[in-house]
């Protein structure tokens, strides 16, 4: 009853594209003479009437993807996805040039634009329309390449200085340096965490998995981290370190002290197991005994079997537990930034303390998009490891 | 002693600790002096620990309330038939702001909101509500259809089936969905104290800032011992409901 509703018209993208039409209406940028001035707004119309008109066509695209299900069964959605890309560059290209064009109007030689409701509307309508529409997809490649499109139209659009007059930006150009060495920090530390986690991690869940009387108490200390808030476990950290490194002069010197990276990386590496752990013991828990028993019937050595049959049945699961550890920490090091930790949390805090939003959001989308980026790759990452026919290339 | 006797044991004797260690100065005080025999200033003295935590429940309290009743809302609406093409949505944008740290959500907050209690609430509350949704959906979804075809059967209205099939057969889930929310609330809500929402943050910023560790370790100590505690009393409430592992086949 559900399919043949559901074949007529596609509710979502639908909605998606009054949404976006409600964006078109409200204030797409602010207009500010410096980094504090309330400054005023301006919307799609009074950007220019052939911007506005170009954006509302390509949503009225998307809700004719929307009502058409002819349309949408032989393409994929794809004129839909097409249609939010160009929404995606329209938006942050007009938004730079006409935001630049006010301020050469009004003489603000310092001036900046700041993107304001009807900007972050329609970017959801957008992320409405294309996660939609990508689900539906099954191709793997489909869905890596979208993602890919949107991040790379940014960065043409960066690259290229049209957004240069965005108050983000403007904070970016402030501060170009300091911000390639906390964006590596951040890697840093992340990866540095995950990594430790890993190599302790899955070790750990095979021991859980092996040794029944371990299980119990192993996962006890694993979940109890978690339930620990972020900065209390950080802080935890700085008392022992803080200690140890009074006592033996000799770490010190190695940079182990109580507060900065060293606390940072060992309480992020504690968050990072549990995903790990559990992942790698459910790995071990769902494997068919009848497949070992195959592969001992078919004369495997105790190397092979573990080679060619419970690594590449494990590893996938063992992916997806990593991927959620590295999602997990890359957000984590954020607040790492508290206890003099390097990273964009530096950004972040920076911003609050200022009181100077621009800031805030200038060290929150690289976060947010080193984030995604992770989750997607490890998410590709985890599907082609899946032994046997791939999936969706059909 | 079996291994749930050593847990309750440890877990009353945390609790206890707890109790003290907020509420007894002197015991703080001698803990604190044990740790720290060096420091000289041990109690912060601008507010009383006992108001950071009641700050910090408060906070945590009207979030995660907040977000239980909308997130299983949502949850319900997008399981019923007519919502049905907004759940791989819901799933979706969930997971996806689930990839924002909690940190960046709170400091997105303030631009729109500005300082103090109120923006903290409401980032506490929109990031709360992601596993509440979460959990509902895959609750509900989770439920056996044949139960849910049999209880149509038997002529009970859609409402019928959500209030006495759906919802107290996937309960457990729902509770679990809760929990987490809670749990990262409680964490979050440390952080708040960065935009000024005041709570137990405050005191382990204010170590920060004075490079004094019995401040941050006060309120680190707390600050996990309540999410702890609250952990155990949600992991006890779940186990009221419904378990759908220990399905009796026949």
């Amino acid at each position: 009853m559900i399919d043949r509703d559901r074949s007529v018209v596609d509710k979502v993208i639908l909605s998606g594209a009054l949404v976006g039409g409600a964006g078109l209406l409200l204030p797409v940028f602010i207009v500010k003479e410096h980094r504090l001035d309330a400054g005023f707004p301006v919307s799609f119309a009074g950007m220019s009437l052939p911007l506005f008109f170009s954006a509302l066509a390509l949503l009225i695209a998307i809700a004719v993807v929307g009502v058409l299900p002819g349309l949408r069964r032989r393409s994929r959605n794809l004129p839909a996805v097409l249609a939010a890309l160009g929404l995606f560059a329209l938006l942050w290209a007009g938004t730079g040039i006409s935001g630049a064009a006010e301020l050469a109007e009004y003489g603000f030689e310092r001036g900046r634009v700041s993107p304001s409701s009807g900007f972050w509307i329609v970017l959801l309508a957008i992320l409405i329309v294309v996660t939609h529409s990508v689900k539906q997809s099954t191709s793997v490649w489909l869905r890596g390449c979208v993602p890919l499109a949107f991040v790379a139209t940014l960065v043409v659009l960066f690259v290229g200085g049209v957004i240069d007059d965005l108050a983000f930006v403007r904070e970016y150009y402030t501060r170009e340096d300091r911000f390639v060495r906390e964006l590596t920090a951040h890697i840093g530390i992340a990866a540095g965490a995950v990594a430790a986690a890993v190599a302790v991690g899955v070790p750990t869940g095979i021991v859980a998995y092996r040794i029944r009387s371990l299980e119990r108490p192993l996962f006890a200390v694993v979940n109890g981290v978690q339930t620990i808030p972020s900065l209390a476990l950080f802080g935890l950290m700085i008392a022992p370190l803080a200690l140890i490194s009074q006592r033996f002069p000799v770490l010190r010197e190695l940079g182990i002290r109580g507060v900065g990276n060293t606390p940072a990386l060992l309480a992020l590496f504690l968050y990072a197991l549990l995903p790990i752990v559990r992942n790698t013991y459910t790995s071990l828990a769902v494997m068919d005994p009848a497949v070992i028993h195959a592969g001992t019937g078919m004369g495997m050595t105790r190397r092979q079997l573990m080679w060619q049959v419970e690594v590449p049945i494990s590893l996938p699961i063992i992916l997806a537990g990593v991927r959620v550890s590295i999602v997990q920490t890359i957000g984590n090091t954020t607040v790492a930034a508290l206890i003099g930790a390097g990273g964009l949390g530096n950004f972040v805090f920076q911003g609050l303390g200022q009181a100077a939003p621009d800031l805030i959001v200038m060290g929150v989308i690289p976060i947010v998009i080193l984030a995604l980026l992770a989750d997607r790759i490890f998410q590709l990452i985890s599907e082609w490891a899946v032994p046997g026919p791939k999936r969706g290339t059909a | 002693m079996t291994s749930r006797a050593i847990r309750t044991t440890f877990q009353i004797v945390l609790l206890l600790f707890l109790l003290l260690f907020v509420y007894m100065l002197d015991f703080r005080l001698g803990v604190l002096r044990l740790l720290f025999p060096a420091q000289r200033e041990l109690i912060y003295q601008r507010v009383t620990l006992p108001t950071l935590v009641i700050q910090h429940m408060r906070m945590v309290a009207i979030s995660s309330a907040g977000a239980t009743v909308v997130g299983l809302f949502i949850g319900v609406a997008v399981t019923r038939p007519a919502g049905r093409d907004f759940l791989p949505l819901a799933r979706d944008l969930s997971s996806f702001a689930q990839t924002f740290p909690p940190a960046a959500v709170l400091a997105l907050a303030f631009p729109v909101l500005g300082f103090g209690f109120q923006p903290t609430v409401a980032a506490l509350f929109v990031f709360g509500l992601l596993p509440v949704i979460n959990n509902t959906i895959s609750g509900i979804e989770s439920v056996d259809s044949r139960i849910v075809e049999a209880s149509v059967g038997q002529g009970m209205t859609q409402r019928q089936v959500l209030f006495r099939t759906e919802l107290p057969l996937s309960a457990r889930v729902i509770v679990a969905g809760i929990r987490t929310s809670v749990i990262i609330n409680i964490g979050t809500a440390t952080i708040g104290s960065t935009i000024g929402a005041g709570g137990l943050g405050t005191v382990i910023i204010a170590g920060l800032v004075r490079n004094n560790t019995a401040f941050v370790l006060t309120g680190a100590i707390t600050a996990a011992g309540i999410a702890f505690v609250v952990d155990w009393v949600f992991g006890r409430i779940e186990t009221l409901f419904y378990d759908p592992r220990e399905r009796v086949t026949t």
